[in-house]
């Protein structure tokens, strides 16, 4: 059963809350997305959560990785309207708009995070019941967002190596 | 005007050039989708030079920052601007050392990206005049 921020305090609030800001300010700004932001939760395994999963690794003063985990039909939703025409979910354009996405929620939250970090181009792994492998000594942390376009999650799985 | 704009999403590619363009800027555009690319655009033009280049920081093969101290080895003129989800101070003192004319954090608003183009077009037609 997953547990709620409140409710475990592993959950650091430094980490997480950067994400939600980034989420709903780049979709608004660039995309013209109101986002809601729900409570975090504890992943419970490692199935991603939707048939989606754009992907970015962090590296330097904090390590792990960022996943933009979406239903197909939303992420489908949010790409055509990023390009302003009807993007189909086999092409390059689809990922690549995926990539987009997760770059910008992964960037923006990285420059509220603290220290020096880096940050890989993204992957984007389409496929139901897709697995991602987590750093075992931390929690990953999904973030629910809802949106017109269906909801979503951005899921962290990071960890400081500077105190 | 002829701009270059570098950056591996196509679809960001699109969105930048709709943006300028609905903003009022009158240009003729270019694309490369990394650092590699954009310093072949930027130096096989066929005659007609760029007069602003955007660039982003994160892509394959080449990043931007890169590709920015390879066009700075041999020219100072060029406008470069980077357009780049790195929002750090440390980020963007590296990228004025190595010679940008101006930084843009993604994701950006559309009137005050479209300022920022307009604003580094005007300073170096004002320079060259």
């Amino acid at each position: 059963m997953s547990e709620t921020a409140t409710a475990n305090p592993i959950l650091d609030k430094n980490v997480i809350v950067p994400f939600g800001h980034s989420v709903v300010e780049c979709f608004k700004k660039m995309i013209g997305v109101e986002i809601k932001i729900g409570r975090p939760k504890l992943r419970p395994d490692n199935k991603a959560t939707y048939d989606v999963s754009g992907i970015v690794g962090y590296s330097g003063d904090l390590v792990g990785y960022v996943v933009l985990s979406l239903p197909l039909e939303t992420a489908s939703k949010l790409v055509d309207k990023f390009a302003g025409y009807h993007v189909d979910p086999d092409s390059g354009d689809f990922t690549d708009g995926i990539g987009e996405f997760s770059n910008w929620v992964v960037g923006g939250a990285k420059a509220n995070l603290g220290g020096v970090i880096s940050m890989s181009c993204p992957a984007v792994v389409i496929g139901t019941g897709h697995k991602i492998a987590h750093l075992s000594d931390v929690p990953c942390i999904t973030l629910p967002c809802s949106s017109e376009q269906g909801e979503f999650c951005v899921e962290v799985n990071v960890k400081r190596t500077v105190k | 005007m002829r701009i270059l704009i570098v950056d591996d999403s196509k679809l960001m590619r699109n969105a930048m050039k709709k943006t300028l363009v609905d903003g009022g800027v009158t240009a003729e555009f270019g694309e490369a989708g990394d650092g590699v690319e954009g310093l072949a655009a930027y130096k096989n033009h066929g005659g007609k030079p760029y007069s602003l280049i955007l660039v982003d920081w994160n892509m394959p093969n080449m990043v931007g920052l890169d590709m920015i101290k390879q066009i700075r080895l041999s020219d100072r003129n060029t406008p470069l601007v980077m357009v780049t989800t790195e929002a750090e101070k440390h980020r963007i003192v590296e990228a004025v050392k190595a010679g940008i004319n101006g930084y843009i954090v993604k994701p950006f608003d559309p009137a005050a990206f479209v300022g920022k183009v307009k604003e580094v077009a005007a300073a170096t037609a004002k320079r060259a005049a």
